[in-house]
């Protein structure tokens, strides 16, 4: 994108192609779905908070996957949530990003072991950004939300049209089916 | 009548070990006495069994009791107390879901925090935690006494002077 | 998957099944009830718990005592270091741990602050259930300065790990005095606000007045405990029932009220909010500055025998059973959560109110999915 104008307003006239404006103003007016699982929902929530306000970014609460295009997987998914996830994932419009916030979406967490906790969420839905932190300080999740914001509005990072989501997660399968819980 | 029981007393409770068949007496018996908080149920995994340990306190003067009973695994069923107490309701179906004792008489016992299709019962020791690996695990035989029984008493010495091999 | 039939029941027309599901902006968490509705009132209510399942027990049968610390945390997670407590005590009572009196006052303050904490949040919840977005703005600002105050003691804010067999893990830092002492004055004037914001609010009186009358027997048969056991009439609390830690030694009162309904669980939990703040006045000027803060317990754990333990969590007794055989990994270690036996109520309450009456419900019985689930 570049700037043309004149001598007395230098800065009038924005040139880009329709990309990346179309980009830049769906990269300022990000809206999350509420969907606070555990632990980190409560740090989410702390992030729009007067301390840490994410709301001056154009970023606020859609509790409607037909409305919103950020959802934020805060908490541990277990198998029983993960069709749900899936679900809702499904009903979110295009173009939509996921973050995955804190230990257990990125990779299960403390609770890694559990005989019915997915080892993190992008075994279901693909993820954009990881947020490391068990939880992740609400500043840390405001980096993410403007990591994204930037991945959104870059020109090299071209969002691709359809995604590709995993498909051979069986959120079905019993443990001692799929050999994750033997029997001594 | 007679129940099949074992009383004792640890740190501040009155604990009350039953024979599965008496649990639904002695819990009756408890109700008519006031206890009328139902605390929770828990359920352990004894290696010889399934032991339902229901913890009560008495609001009246805050008298604590315990009621543990151990029930075979090829026959994990139990009388349900949920008719008593209605806020064990959750505790017992917890304790399906996970454990996998029955309680007889529940009026609503499906699995709460697993899936429904889902057919173990994850908490028995039988199954490893995931993690760091528990030593092999063996079936325990069941105890002797049981452990609702009180012990034998210990035999009296024979007498060296009545000789030989008695009469 | 859901349990209600959708035939036709003999004498009941016009029945819609809607659910609530693991998604929503006003369940607090990951529930999900079936409800049947006819118009506007609810006829059957089938509540599903489960989706934050997180095999809390099985886990932590394969970890050492102090391991199974910072696990516990993550149950009630609004209430921080509220859920190490019944493990660290059920432990030291099965090895004999002598913890010293300046601990135990230090762990009292934390327990305190973190109810404050914990109602705060309730606060700012449940008005957004309401639809007021205000206080949840002010509310979480408090607890802001709480977190912080925990954080420069204990090292992170929310999930502290903080309590340990026989004391605490770090001595406290040299500010926490004059930090709590500033944030207790700060409470105190922002409280009015609160007050009128929530308890005069007309729009909170025509919402939770009448609705949900829960009664003392039906409550107390049903294993409630907590502010909504208390708001029921019954003066059971933890606390003064079977004390611990420093609370022998501090005065304090347990708010009760007659009604039963929503607004009285409104009430309680901010009366319980004033009593913490005496609770903590007394225990700044008790707890010397200096001295022992954590007691001896032994190097290696061998810990056996059967122990269960609870304490007074924000939302009612939080309990837990210890299984031990000998070594210093649990052979069972079964958490009774608070709001679990709490939720039990809800066809008690939800059935024959109006839809939204049943969210005013919700928000007063205040559920935590990590200690419900586990």
């Amino acid at each position: 994108m570049g700037l043309l104008g004149s001598e007395e307003r230098p800065r009038d006239i924005i040139l880009g192609t329709l990309d990346d404006l179309i980009n830049l103003a769906r990269s300022r007016s990000m809206w999350p779905l509420t969907f606070g699982i555990a632990c980190c929902a409560i740090e989410m929530m702390a992030t729009w908070d007067p301390k840490v306000d994410a709301d001056r970014f154009g970023m606020f609460f859609r509790n409607t996957p037909r409305q919103a295009d950020v959802m934020i997987v805060s908490g541990t998914v277990n198998k029983k949530l993960a069709k749900r996830l899936r679900r809702l994932y499904d009903q979110m419009a295009e173009p939509k990003w996921v973050i995955s916030m804190g230990a257990c979406a990125n990779q299960g967490g403390p609770f890694r072991q559990g005989y019915s906790v997915v080892e993190g969420v992008d075994k279901i839905v693909p993820v954009d950004v990881y947020i490391p932190g068990c939880p992740p300080r609400p500043e840390a999740l405001l980096q993410a939300l403007l990591l994204l914001r930037d991945k959104i509005a870059d020109r090299e990072l071209r969002y691709k049209r359809p995604r590709e989501i995993p498909t051979d997660y069986d959120v079905m399968a019993e443990p001692g089916k799929d050999g994750r819980l033997p029997v001594l | 009548m007679e129940l099949r029981m074992k009383q004792e007393r640890l740190f501040d409770e009155d604990v009350y070990t039953v024979h599965p068949e008496d649990y639904r007496a002695l819990c009756e018996k408890l109700k008519a006495e006031g206890y009328d908080f139902p605390r929770a149920i828990s359920s352990v995994d004894m290696g010889y069994g399934l032991r339902v340990v229901l913890h009560l306190t008495r609001m009246s003067d805050l008298a604590k009791v315990e009621v543990r009973t151990d029930v075979p695994y090829d026959d994990p069923v139990v009388d349900s107390v949920t008719d008593l107490w209605p806020g064990v309701e959750w505790h017992e179906r917890e304790a399906y879901d996970l454990m996998g004792i029955r309680f007889r008489g529940h009026p609503d016992l499906r699995r709460l925090l697993l899936e429904e299709h889902w057919e173990i019962h994850p908490l028995q020791k039988r199954y490893d935690t995931g993690g760091y690996p528990l030593p092999d695990w063996q079936p325990k035989d069941w105890p002797d006494p049981a452990p609702w029984e009180e012990p034998p008493p210990p035999e009296e010495p024979e007498e060296k002077a009545e000789g030989g091999e008695g009469e | 998957m859901s349990t209600i039939s959708l035939e036709p029941v003999p004498g009941r027309t016009d029945e819609m099944v809607v659910n609530m599901g693991p998604q929503h902006p006003a369940t607090h968490g990951v529930l999900r009830v079936v409800i049947g509705l006819e118009g506007e009132r609810i006829t059957r209510a089938v509540p599903h718990i489960g989706y934050l399942h997180r095999n809390h027990e099985k886990i932590e049968e394969a970890r050492s005592y102090t391991q199974v610390i910072p696990y516990t945390d993550r149950m009630d997670y609004v209430s921080g270091t509220q859920n190490e407590l019944p493990v660290v005590l059920a432990v030291e009572d099965l090895l004999g741990i002598e913890v010293p009196e300046r601990a135990k006052q230090i762990r009292t303050i934390f327990f305190e602050l973190f109810r404050i904490a914990s109602h705060l949040v309730w606060m700012g919840t449940a008005m957004l259930d309401l639809g007021a977005i205000t206080p949840f703005l002010y509310t979480f600002w408090d607890r802001e300065i709480i977190l912080g105050i925990v954080e420069k003691t204990a090292g992170a804010r929310m999930l502290p790990n903080y309590y340990t067999l026989g004391g605490v893990r770090r001595d406290l830092h040299p500010d926490f005095f004059k930090d709590v002492a500033d944030f207790l004055d700060h409470l105190e004037r922002r409280m009015p606000d609160y007050e009128h914001l929530v308890l005069e609010n007309p729009i909170v009186h025509a919402r939770t007045k009448g609705v949900g009358v829960l009664p003392k027997e039906r409550a107390i048969a049903r294993g409630v405990s907590g502010p909504v056991l208390r708001a029921s009439g019954v003066a059971y609390d933890v606390r003064k029932a079977f004390p611990y830690d420093a609370y022998p030694d501090v005065e304090f009162e347990i708010p009760t009220s007659p009604d039963g309904d929503t607004y009285a669980r409104f009430w309680v939990r901010f009366q319980e909010i004033y009593q913490s703040c005496k609770i903590i006045r007394q225990l700044l000027e008790k707890t010397p500055k200096v001295g022992p803060y954590k007691g001896k317990a032994p190097a290696r754990l061998r810990v056996s025998g059967e122990r269960y333990r609870a304490v007074e969590n924000s939302r009612g007794e939080l309990g837990v059973y210890v299984v031990g055989d000998g070594t210093d990994k649990p052979y069972r270690i079964k958490h009774r959560g608070a709001a679990f036996g709490n939720l039990q109520v809800i066809p008690d309450l939800f059935i024959g109110a109006k839809f939204s009456d049943a969210i005013a419900i919700l928000s007063s019985l205040d559920p935590v999915f990590g200690e419900i689930d586990r």
